[in-house]
């Protein structure tokens, strides 16, 4: 078409246009996408805040003892199991401002936990793992309505790759500028997994060695130098794009091989002590939706592991189910007082953990009906650690009266009380009991109203039987727990209890 | 050269000509600022999008498609400079196939025996069993013509195809040059059609550039008009570079009757899944053709043509057009990967935007807006964007008024047209026009 200098006219000139549109948009673009973010992501979610008039007095309240964390993923316009919708998102964070619940930074946290710092009345941490886009797009307008901060732990290898579905760098750093969020480590590649043995079994990054079916097992040597080269990483990875080394870690995949077998049983207590090496507190997610596991307690108190920080993802729950795990978990010192005088203090306060009870007038039965099982009550918070714990109880029927203390599961807790042997104290560690002290034998008082009392006070025990000290300062290996009763017999049993009684 | 119908204004004045270099200036200056915000935008969306391959991959090759269409129009030259005696220009015959055109027929004859051309000129109109008074029109034109007319008349109704074929067998010319009953072929047309043949002998077809005659009549004929004028001048144009122009459209469209003849008996007899094929003479035909020879478009060939002034006649019509467009597509996409390159490419792209379309509207106002409630503000912001482009560029090539009617269309596209794709697929197997 056309002659050759027409043709060669034209393609200067488009060649000079194309030049210039080129070094426009190289030059546009990054200024351009800034500018699109800002009118169209930011207010992606334009967060207009419903009800959030406060109906709970901070002000008058004391100080709180223990710290909730939350936990999210993404915040999305579909529900599915993982991830919650804005809408619950956003009834959760309303929720939250009514109850006067104030968000804390994890500086603040570990002001707490390793220093002075005091709590407000109801401080709460609001985390979210990953580094997803839709952690921030659409809860960042949220965040900034209702006066909270957040804090995300980012999966940093996902950012290096410039994976569309997470936050990149520059996100971070405007975030990180905000002063809402709060930018820490979650690991590089650590949420890979691969080939674990020879069965086709997948084995995770932290927890399991690699596996090649042409060289076997990876060495140990190897496996830890793998496993610590993913933390320094992950620390320079922030450092590099934020200026700031990371101290707090949220443990990748929930799992660093306490839990589950991996083909390397040395991967729990490593990766313990690299997280304790590098890091000042660590996260897991603890309970998930509405699993909640017997053994955890959603606050994260003074004497809480802090490399083991408790989660809730609340994931769809209702904001009704939340408060519910809030308010019922609130920390306090301890304190309990249950009498014969009161009956329903003993349905409101106690919780059954095993074999039949009764209310009477008289007081709280205990009974065995079956022939050697035992019958057991609790009572308090197994954060609980400095207390004097004290009841009157009688043996109407049966073989055994016992104070427990201490108590943090049916496998480990502080036993003090009374059988046809006499008097005992004793300590249960994940299943095996030991007589901390050889048992006094009175059996003149097995039949009466006795009191027995035990006064708790970091690793040590002074027990006290009808306010007679009778084991002065014992040595025990747990530190907290609640408190409970219990009874053990070969017969039927009726057990009397008259008071229950917590305090300082 | 003529513009005069559809020019909006002819600059009497210096003031005049200042006015219109100042509205060029600052269409200019919007068309590429417009641009450079579509291009970031789509980058944007490429790099931003999450975890949508189908998506990405339509803005990714619909915009590749769309800026290159930019790009190589600007390339097309209309140029058949050649020197030749006006005595030595080869024959031409015009044919002519109608049914029922008793209105329009003695002018379209009448333009086309009128043209400004040196060589020998005939016209051969076919009456294919029209039941007005079409035959007597021809009649009365064949008294003020004499032989330079031949008539040939069906006592029932046979086909476009069939009167086509009959009037190609007739023909005494060298060349070919097909006319729809209702089009007015302007009087230099002729003259510059041949001429690209005599330049470039490996030229088989040709199609004119046809303009909407009515186009001030109503917004359907007004819109019509910037929609062929963007279809011949931005898109035909592209094709043209690369010899590979894909319809010669009935309205106005010159052949080298040795090209024709090789294949007329295959075109005649065509059939597509196992049906005669009726409509889509046109495309068809060029197809043929295409398969040996190079076929361009000639901008300054002018014809113009009378578009449907109501929209149940337009919707049939497109309909139409969109199955032989399927059928022709298919056909042509057996063999376009053998010629160039860029023009094989970018048939199949847009062999496969169209059918993809539907499928992304239903997405973006149907899933994305009623279920998710995105609104769809960055999705009709860029097509307008992208159709004021095109209006603008195509505005610089002509100066047609009505060139930014160019967005309704566009909107009629998107929420009305786009919709009988799906449609034209399933009815694939009809056959019947419809119309006329």
């Amino acid at each position: 078409m056309g002659n050759k200098i027409t043709v060669l006219k034209k393609t200067m000139t488009l060649f000079s246009v194309i030049t210039i549109v080129i070094i426009g948009i190289w030059a546009g673009y990054p200024k351009f996408e800034r500018l699109f973010k800002s009118i169209f992501v930011h207010p992606f979610y334009n967060y207009t805040p419903g009800n959030i008039n406060p109906i709970v007095d901070t002000s008058k309240l004391k100080p709180a003892i223990g710290v909730p964390v939350l936990m999210y993923h993404g915040i999305m316009k579909v529900p599915d199991e993982e991830n919650t919708t804005l809408l619950n998102f956003i009834s959760h964070m309303e929720m939250l401002k009514r109850e006067g619940y104030q968000t804390i930074s994890l500086q603040d946290f570990d002001a707490f936990y390793y220093g002075d710092f005091v709590l407000p009345p109801k401080p709460i941490v609001i985390t979210f793992d990953d580094g997803r886009k839709d952690s921030y797009y659409p809860v960042d307008r949220v965040l900034e309505k209702l006066g909270f901060k957040a804090t995300i732990f980012v999966a940093s290898n996902r950012m290096n790759r410039d994976d569309a579905f997470y936050l990149t760098w520059e996100d971070l750093q405007e975030m990180y500028k905000s002063g809402r969020w709060d930018v820490q480590a979650h690991g590089r590649d650590s949420h890979n997994t691969f080939l674990a043995g020879d069965n086709k079994r997948k084995g995770k990054f932290l927890t399991s060695r690699i596996y090649s079916p042409k060289t076997g097992l990876e060495s140990i040597e190897n496996f830890e130098k793998r496993v610590e080269q993913d933390y320094l990483n992950s620390i320079q990875d922030i450092k590099s794009h934020l200026g700031y080394v990371p101290a707090y870690y949220a443990i990748p995949l929930n799992e660093y091989g306490e839990h589950y077998t991996s083909n390397y049983e040395g991967s729990a207590e490593f990766n313990a002590k690299m997280i304790k090496k590098y890091f000042r507190l660590a996260f897991i997610e603890g309970i998930v939706g509405e699993i909640r596991p017997y053994h955890l307690y959603s606050y994260t108190l003074k004497n809480s592991n802090p490399m083991q920080v408790v989660r809730i993802e609340p994931r769809n729950l209702t904001t009704t189910d939340i408060q519910k795990v809030l308010e019922a978990e609130y920390p306090t010192e301890p304190s309990l007082s249950l009498s014969y005088t009161d009956p329903s203090s003993f349905e409101n306060f106690l919780t059954i953990e095993n074999g039949p009870t009764e209310i009477k007038a008289d007081g709280l039965h205990l009974k065995i009906v079956e022939p050697d099982s035992t019958t057991v009550v609790s009572a308090g918070f197994i954060y609980w650690n400095d207390y004097t714990v004290e009841t009157r109880m009688q043996r109407l029927k049966g073989r055994s009266t016992v104070l427990l203390a201490r108590m943090t599961d049916n496998k480990n807790f502080v036993a003090f009380g009374m059988t046809d042997n006499g008097i005992f104290l004793r300590e249960r560690i994940n299943g095996t009991t030991t007589d901390l002290r050889p048992s006094i034998l009175k059996d003149s008082y097995s039949k009466k109203l006795n009191t027995f009392k035990m006064v708790l006070k970091g690793n040590t025990v002074t027990a006290y039987f009808n306010n007679t000290p009778v084991y002065k300062d014992v040595k025990i290996s747990s530190n907290k727990g609640k408190v409970g009763i219990s009874t053990w017999s070969n017969s039927m049993s009726d057990i009397l209890v008259k008071n229950f009684t917590v305090h300082n | 050269m003529k513009r005069s119908i559809l020019v909006q204004s002819n600059p009497d004045s210096v003031r005049d000509l200042r006015l219109v270099r100042v509205k060029k200036a600052f269409l200019g200056s919007i068309f590429f600022i417009l641009l450079y915000f579509v291009i970031l935008y789509k980058l944007y969306f490429i790099f931003n999008s999450t975890f949508n391959l189908f998506l990405e991959a339509y803005t990714f090759f619909s915009g590749l498609f769309l800026i290159s269409r930019l790009i190589i129009a600007y390339f097309y030259d209309d140029d058949h400079s050649i020197f030749i005696s006006p005595k030595k220009y080869p024959s031409v015959s015009f044919v002519i196939s109608c049914k029922n055109e008793e209105k329009s027929i003695e002018k379209t004859i009448d333009t086309c025996l009128e043209s400004d051309y040196t060589g020998d000129v005939e016209c051969i109109v076919v009456n294919d069993g029209s039941t007005d008074n079409t035959l007597a029109a021809m009649k009365r034109s064949k008294k003020k013509h004499g032989k330079k007319l031949t008539i040939i008349s069906f006592p029932e109704n046979r086909g476009k195809r069939a009167g086509m074929s009959e009037g190609i067998i007739k023909s005494k010319g060298e060349y070919i040059v097909f006319v729809d009953s209702d089009s007015f072929v302007k009087p230099d047309a002729v003259k510059h059609s041949i001429d690209h043949f005599l330049y470039d002998p490996k030229i088989g077809a040709l199609s004119g550039n046809s303009l909407v005659h009515n186009h001030d009549t109503n917004t359907l004929t007004k819109m019509q008009s910037v929609r062929y004028g963007i279809s011949y001048d931005i898109f035909k144009a592209c094709e043209s570079v690369f010899g590979t122009v894909s319809c010669c459209p009935g309205c106005f469209s010159v052949y080298r009757k040795e090209a024709i003849m090789k294949v007329l008996d295959k075109w005649r007899n065509q059939t597509f899944l196992g049906t005669r094929s009726t409509f889509g003479d046109d495309r068809s035909l060029t197809n043929f053709v295409l398969r040996s020879w190079k076929v361009i478009y000639c901008r300054k060939a002018m014809a113009s043509t009378i578009a449907p002034e109501t929209y149940k006649v337009f919707f049939k019509q497109q309909l139409r057009w969109k199955k032989s467009w399927l059928r022709e597509g298919t056909n042509a996409g057996s063999f376009m990967w053998k010629k160039n390159i860029i023009a094989a490419l970018s048939f199949y792209i847009n062999l496969l935007i169209p059918i993809a379309g539907p499928i992304i509207v239903l997405r973006v106002f149907f899933y994305d807006f009623l279920i998710k409630g995105d609104t769809p503000f960055f999705f009709i912001a860029g097509i307008l964007a992208m159709s004021f482009i095109f209006g603008v560029y195509y505005y610089f090539i002509f100066e047609n008024k009505h060139w930014w009617r160019v967005l309704q269309f566009t909107l009629l596209y998107t929420f009305v047209l786009i919709w009988q794709m799906p449609y034209a697929v399933i009815k694939l197997k009809d056959t019947r026009w419809g119309t006329r």
